[in-house]
């Protein structure tokens, strides 16, 4: 099994082919219509990962982008309603959706998540991130994912001129870079503490003692940054799966990462 | 550079949050150079029958914005 090799133990209940899908992954399914039996066993061992490693509860936002449409792409895993209130997320824009995921334009494709760090997080506590499908030069990459005031942020840019990644959870202009030469993968951060802070780069994980400031009330967009009410830094970079959720310790950003490359391994699209 | 449909701005508010192919709604924007567009991802499925002034746009060349940061 990847990921492995770090020495942690993922816990992993293996699905048997005959027996019953996960409840919360059977209602993902219906709402979602999802029919692909790859997909499905995907996704059910995704969500059977996330609970043996205590990382479901932690989890707000899931979006798995299987299907290969708009309308299979919209729905939360983790609350498969079709409300702003279960952070069902609204396409706008430019996108192209395939089985590979969905891809925003790089130029007005933006999906609204509806969920906001004030609204919905809280301080100190912090998650967010993506699996990209896109390989996009430094410079271009913009922001995948993230929203702020303008004042505090929560961004990602994974690939800024210089190859560099900046990261930054409820926190000001006091920005959180590492060195990245590449937008595919699994990139994400969390904030577990007031001075306490992890980007996770395929893997890879760096921390920081970066000061949280405060939370703002703009919800996070996918696609680009949610910048005070308006989309701002368009990113051409395909989602293969996105999520917020609270903070993680770092174990907890080894599991998860190690759990999303075999998701994506299941489905022939991990990078 | 990418291609876009150049619309008018009283196009562009007729538009702004109208589906245009299931689950996907138009988000008319400006370019670097102030042009009010919409995408070929848009533009290419919209009803044209219902959006008349769709039909015979000549897509240009985007002009990406300035950024003023990076955050």
């Amino acid at each position: 099994m990847p990921g492995l090799g770090l020495g942690l133990s993922l816990k992993r209940s293996r699905w048997v082919f005959g027996s019953s899908y996960d409840t919360d992954a059977a209602a993902f399914f219906s709402a979602a219509s999802i029919t692909n039996s790859t997909q499905k066993t995907a996704v059910n061992q995704l969500v059977l990962d996330l609970k043996s490693n205590s990382l479901w509860s932690k989890m707000l936002a899931l979006y798995p982008f299987v299907g290969g449409t708009a309308t299979t792409h919209k729905w939360n895993l983790k609350d498969p309603r079709d409300l702003d209130a279960a952070f069902r997320l609204t396409f706008s824009g430019g996108w192209t959706h395939t089985s590979t995921g969905a891809l925003p334009n790089g130029t007005n494709g933006y999906a609204n998540t509806f969920l906001s760090p004030l609204s919905n997080l809280s301080t100190n506590s912090e998650s967010f991130g993506f699996y990209g499908g896109t390989s996009v030069a430094a410079g271009s990459a913009k922001q995948p994912i993230g929203c702020t005031d303008t004042s505090t942020y929560d961004i990602i840019a994974p690939r800024e001129v210089g190859d560099s990644a900046l990261c930054i959870l409820q926190a000001n202009s006091a920005a959180f870079t590492v060195s990245n030469a590449s937008t595919l993968g699994f990139i994400f951060g969390t904030r577990n503490g007031a001075a306490s802070s992890i980007a996770s780069i395929r893997g890879t994980k760096t921390t920081n003692g970066v000061s949280s400031t405060s939370r703002h009330n703009y919800p996070f967009f996918v696609g680009a940054r949610n910048q005070a009410g308006t989309a701002a830094q368009y990113s051409p970079i395909e989602h293969r799966f996105s999520f917020i959720g609270n903070g993680l310790t770092s174990g907890d950003c080894d599991s998860l990462y190690t759990l999303i490359q075999a998701y994506e391994t299941t489905l022939g699209r991990n990078v | 550079m990418p291609l876009i449909y150049p619309i008018t701005e009283s196009q562009a508010n007729q538009l702004k949050g109208q589906e245009f192919a299931p689950d996907s709604f138009f988000n008319p924007t400006q370019d670097g150079s102030g042009k009010w567009f919409i995408s070929p991802e848009e533009w290419e499925p919209a009803d044209k029958v219902q959006w008349p002034f769709l039909v015979g746009i000549v897509p240009v060349e985007y002009v990406e914005p300035v950024s003023i940061d990076p955050q």
